[in-house]
């Protein structure tokens, strides 16, 4: 097997004796799109903080495999819900920050972080203040700096559930391109199912209390994408099915 | 429709302009009120002096209250820098280590909360110098709020960005200078505003107890001078200098505030985006 993250049976109990996951299994491959979809308190986020360390499983284990990335870099970056930048920073400085803990000087950083901003469609925001932003924008300055560290595995915890839907689909397309372009993993929250679908080619949908996986499901569609996809019968008919996998859960889980 | 556009705007520069014409207006008012009533009743001056009797005073003892003014502004700014130097580094030991800060914030709540009328009389015993006694009542008063604003704004860093630094191998002193300082700055500002206008309370308060001795003397000795020796118009004029001290202190803060926050800080930035 050479599956780039390899988990296996994991569990996880936090210290006030809420089970959070139980007996997770997942396999993704390199270069795989994987959404995580379930209803919220199923644990997808205790899950994805595991994949990057934040937290420790409690029962079984990870395995991430050994992929090229920048060396001296942590090889998977992190996106959150929020677009958690440093408020008193720059849109620069946000995103000269990996570079920046890893020892590069601003001078250092500087053509790779503007190739960054260019590269989300930020060119000339370089001097603004985060307060100054969109939230579409800001959004667009946490995936730059998640990028920044060259890392092979993105891990993103519902990062557009916050946007309307129209800034919402640009940046599904947007990430879309930029994983392809980079040929980065990708392990995606959500609980949205048309998020789900239109994105990744494998989803894994998660119950709650305790969290597991209770089906998982390949989408059948060729990247890239594009609105041609989000308006087909296909794309319903996959939504359909997801949906029903997913109350199927939670049914099963009362 | 052009001046029905220009009217909220209108609106808002007149409330603005409003916001300082009024409060000097009234301030006007009540400065010749004191000056009429004063000369109308023909109160003697040893009681309540006219405003114009005060500003004579000052301008002909502007010599010697200077030297005075100059002491009790060396007090006051001495006690905040040691407020500011001794209340971060505090703050940063409690941050790096919560068995430190559950060993020493007792004692810096017990140096809060007594009066210091009541310690003054005995760091005179113990200290010989009595600007050195001073300085350290000044602090006492001083100290606590950029102490406990500090500590409440290094715990404060957003947790996912905590995690982040974690993520990126931060090391301690760039989690400190990058993460950690800069959280807690808003705070540690609205401490130093506070900690302002408590050292000069802090230094007229402690010379008040140490009485007029010692071959330097500030404002508060001066007022105490003066009054045994029933010269109400002088007391009037240190209580000025004092008062303008404080405003002083006061609008230097806010424009430090300003300067540091104005940029990213909702305190300074106002309802934004």
């Amino acid at each position: 097997m050479d599956a780039a993250i390899a988990i296996e049976r994991m569990g996880k109990r936090f210290a006030n004796a809420t089970q959070a996951l139980a007996d997770v299994s997942l396999t993704v491959q390199a270069g795989e799109f994987v959404a995580i979809l379930g209803p919220s308190g199923c644990g997808k986020s205790t899950l994805l903080r595991a994949v990057a360390g934040l937290e420790a499983p409690t029962e079984g284990g990870i395995r991430l495999a050994e992929q090229a990335h920048e060396p001296g870099m942590p090889p998977t970056s992190f996106v959150f819900q929020e677009p958690t930048l440093m408020p008193w920073a720059t849109v620069f400085e946000n995103v000269w920050l990996p570079l920046r803990l890893a020892g590069r000087s601003r001078g250092q950083a500087r053509e790779q972080v503007h190739a960054l901003l260019r590269g989300v469609g930020l060119d000339g925001f370089d001097a603004a203040y985060p307060r100054e932003l969109s939230g579409g924008m800001k959004m667009r300055v946490s995936i730059a700096r998640a990028l920044a560290s060259g890392p092979w595995l993105l891990l993103m915890d519902e990062p557009f559930a916050a946007l309307d839907e129209i800034t919402r689909n640009r940046l599904n397309d947007d990430l879309l391109l930029w994983w392809q372009a980079r040929g980065l993993t990708a392990l995606f929250v959500t609980h949205s199912v048309f998020e789900a679908v239109y994105l990744s080619r494998r989803i894994v949908v998660m119950s709650a209390r305790p969290g597991r996986v209770v089906a998982e499901l390949t989408v059948d569609e060729p990247y890239p994408r594009s609105d041609e996809f989000r308006t087909s019968q296909r794309y319903a008919l996959m939504c359909s099915r997801v949906s029903n996998a997913l109350r199927a859960g939670e049914q099963e889980a009362g | 429709m052009g001046r029905a556009a220009q009217e909220p705007s209108a609106g808002n520069l007149s409330a603005g302009r409003a916001a300082v014409v009024l409060p000097v207006l009234v301030f006007v008012a009540a400065v010749l009120g004191w000056e009429a009533l004063v000369r109308i009743a023909q109160i003697p001056h040893y009681i309540l002096p006219a405003p114009s009797l005060i500003l004579t005073t000052l301008w002909e003892n502007f010599g010697s209250l200077a030297h005075s003014w100059w002491f009790t502004i060396k007090i006051t700014f001495g006690a905040l820098l040691l407020s500011a130097v001794l209340g971060v580094a505090l703050a940063a030991l409690f941050a790096m280590s919560p068995w430190i800060e559950r060993s020493l914030f007792p004692f810096a709540v017990v140096l809060q909360v007594t009066p210091i009328v009541a310690i003054a009389p005995l760091i005179l015993i113990y200290v010989d110098s009595t600007t050195a006694a001073l300085l350290i009542c000044a602090w006492i008063v001083a100290f606590f709020p950029v102490l406990s604003n500090t500590a409440i704004g290094l715990r404060s860093a957003d947790p996912n960005l905590r995690d982040l630094f974690t993520m990126y191998r931060a090391t301690r002193w760039q989690r400190l200078r990058l993460l950690l300082a800069p959280s807690a700055l808003p705070y540690f500002i609205a401490g130093l505003k506070v900690a302002g206008g408590l050292s000069l309370i802090g230094a007229v308060v402690a010379e008040f107890t140490a009485g007029a001795a010692g071959r330097e003397t500030g404002l508060a000795s001066r007022i105490l001078e003066a009054s045994f020796r029933t010269e109400v118009p002088k007391m009037f004029a240190a209580l000025l200098l004092v008062s303008f001290t404080g405003i002083a202190i006061f609008l230097l803060f806010n424009l430090l505030a300003r300067r540091l926050l104005g940029r990213w800080h909702e305190s300074e930035t106002g309802p934004g985006r």
